[in-house]
């Protein structure tokens, strides 16, 4: 036999095919030092996916791969750290500040808007910004100056946590933010409150702002487009606030401009649960909604939920729910079930009825997709004999007792709360 | 139904047609040429190697075919080799090396991985100078050159 006439080691495609079975960055580094060949076909991709934290151990020097960078994860971003990121690294696609970024809002801001071609992913997460802080650093709010459009921008995650209270954004930043990234597909705020829209005059100004992104933007068509559409609603599909406070007036008055809303999870602080009668009118794309209050919500507005549209006379076709301290009535349940039966795959209900064998059974029969369903809070299911928190799977116990209990069915679980 | 595959010493190997098949390139040949008894010259395969790769297809000859997006997931992704393949892989470095070139060249996916598999988990966990051992790997580095990719990658190293 003679020797191979190519060496697969340096041969592009075959390489290609063992790199994603290099998981670490050291199986890549030390890949890169072992000769030159190699150092040619590593160094792209050991750079490609950067991640380390500015507290303790080596931080990268990106003077000579830095344009290879798209994917840039740091830890404890401060000041210093962002001046020997800022140079070099120009291409990033996805930048996430993990750990409380310490970086200020006057340096990250020339860099956003360094990487705003390529920038599809932000999130930050941070004590020393405030929420304004990551919308000016984001877009340029002073009217006339350069307002800047992010276009590719696909994510933006956004946890700042004030030391000593719950820090506040208003209105009219959020929309502002929202129509320089036209192109938003998934929102993540959490703990944070937003205000709700001041009176007409500021609105005013805001659309003034839009005008003037729209008109300096450069290029024509898909852009003008996206800014006409922006005049009404956005194209984010997966909006998450987490431990947010917002007025329910003001939720529903963001919750119209995402129309394309597949994926909601609302954690929320105070609500009056009249956000829930309006979803199947203003978000009829809804598929998992995750809505958790923190205190209970009356069962004749939890039933809202289910009941079609007034307008298009259409219920949503939901696929998982999880509804917590949202009291549910027999009528409530009956109208899920005869609503959402035909969709739902995963339920969770918390401390949303006194759950019962009937109600139950109610549910397991008339749910066929089903595979898995959580009952948290009281119940006198007599299926269910743990205690507490004891993980207990009662599909083989409710088919045993002749309840019907779908094929799909995977996980049923009832769990008390203490 | 058989198919004779001619090696690039001109032997010829005859095998099922559902054997050969599982080579992507061969499936679309005999797709093209439609029914025929014709050879398949294969002239990048050695015999040694062609009856490796037939072993090979041999025993994995009903699997399912691989769903492109599953292996495109890197979360999905496992280095775990199955028994029967990790034994199959157990022949010298040349001959690992001119099974990944065979299963390129001929298309079979899961053979590329399997043998890609096995020289990941040779490089996984090893020293540069330990990757030049393991491959008989001249280092033409200068000790400067290579002193400063280390200092460059010290990031990704020092974890």
């Amino acid at each position: 036999m003679t020797s191979p006439s190519i060496d697969p080691l340096t041969f592009p495609d075959i390489v290609d095919h063992i790199i994603p079975y290099l998981d670490s960055p050291q199986s890549l580094a030390r890949a890169a030092r072992v000769c030159k060949a190699w150092n040619i076909l590593y160094t792209p991709v050991l750079w490609r996916v950067v991640q380390y934290t500015c507290m303790n151990g080596t931080s990268p020097t990106f003077e000579r791969h830095g344009a290879l960078v798209r994917q840039l994860t740091v830890s404890h971003l401060d000041d210093y750290h962002l001046d020997l990121i800022s140079p070099f690294c120009s291409h990033v696609e996805s930048f996430v500040l993990w750990s409380n970024c310490v970086a200020s809002a006057e340096k990250l801001a020339p860099y956003l808007r360094s990487i705003r071609p390529t920038l599809e992913r932000f999130v930050v997460n941070s004590t020393e910004l405030h929420p304004e802080d990551v919308v000016s650093v984001l877009i340029d709010d002073d009217v006339g100056g350069d307002a800047v459009v992010y276009l590719a921008l696909r994510e933006l995650k956004v946890k700042c946590f004030g030391v000593l209270s719950r820090l506040t954004l208003s209105w009219e930043s959020l929309m502002m933010l929202l129509k320089a990234s036209p192109n938003l597909r998934t929102v993540r705020w959490e703990s944070l409150e937003i205000l709700a829209p001041v009176d007409r005059s500021g609105q005013n100004g805001i659309h003034r702002l839009l005008g003037t992104i729209t008109a300096t933007e450069e290029g024509v068509g898909q852009e003008e487009k996206d800014g006409r559409l922006l005049e009404e609603c956005t194209k984010i599909t997966s909006l998450t606030l987490q431990s947010v406070m917002v007025s329910d007036k003001t939720l529903i008055q963001l919750l119209r401009k995402t129309p394309e809303l597949t994926y909601l999870d609302y954690s929320s602080l105070h609500p009056t649960g009249e956000v829930l009668g309006v979803l199947p009118t203003i978000c009829p794309e809804l598929k998992q909604l995750i809505f958790m209050s923190d205190n209970l919500i009356p069962s004749q507005t939890s039933t809202q939920l289910f009941r079609p549209s007034a307008i298009t006379n259409q219920s949503l076709s939901l696929k998982e729910l999880f509804l917590g301290h949202c009291e549910l009535d027999d009528t409530s349940l009956d109208l899920l079930i005869s609503t959402q039966g035909s969709t739902l795959l995963e339920m969770s209900l918390w401390n949303c009825l006194p759950f019962t064998d009937s109600r139950a059974k109610a549910i397991l029969s008339g749910c066929h997709c089903l595979t898995i369903l959580y009952l948290y809070g009281d119940h006198t299911i007599t299926l269910a004999t743990q205690e507490g928190d004891e993980m207990n799977n009662l599909v083989e116990d409710a088919k045993r007792k002749g309840w019907t209990c779908h094929k799909a069915m995977e996980t049923f679980e009832v769990h008390s709360i203490e | 139904m058989t198919v004779i595959l001619v090696s690039s010493d001109n032997q010829d190997f005859k095998v099922d047609k559902e054997v050969a098949e599982r080579s992507i390139l061969i499936k679309n040949m005999l797709e093209d040429v439609g029914e025929s008894d014709s050879p398949i010259p294969l002239p990048n395969v050695t015999s040694a190697v062609l009856t490796k790769v037939i072993e090979y297809c041999e025993h994995h000859r009903n699997d399912p075919v691989q769903v492109p997006e599953e292996t495109d997931d890197p979360r999905k992704r496992s280095n775990d080799i199955e028994e029967w393949d990790m034994k199959f892989m157990q022949v010298d470095q040349e001959m690992l090396f001119e099974i990944i070139l065979a299963a390129n060249y001929l298309d079979i996916k899961p053979l590329l991985d399997v043998g890609c598999k096995t020289v990941a988990n040779i490089i996984k966990g090893k020293t540069p100078e330990e990757i030049r051992k393991a491959f008989n790997i001249v280092n033409d580095f200068t000790p400067e050159e290579e002193a400063q990719i280390k200092k460059e990658n010290e990031w990704a190293e020092d974890r």
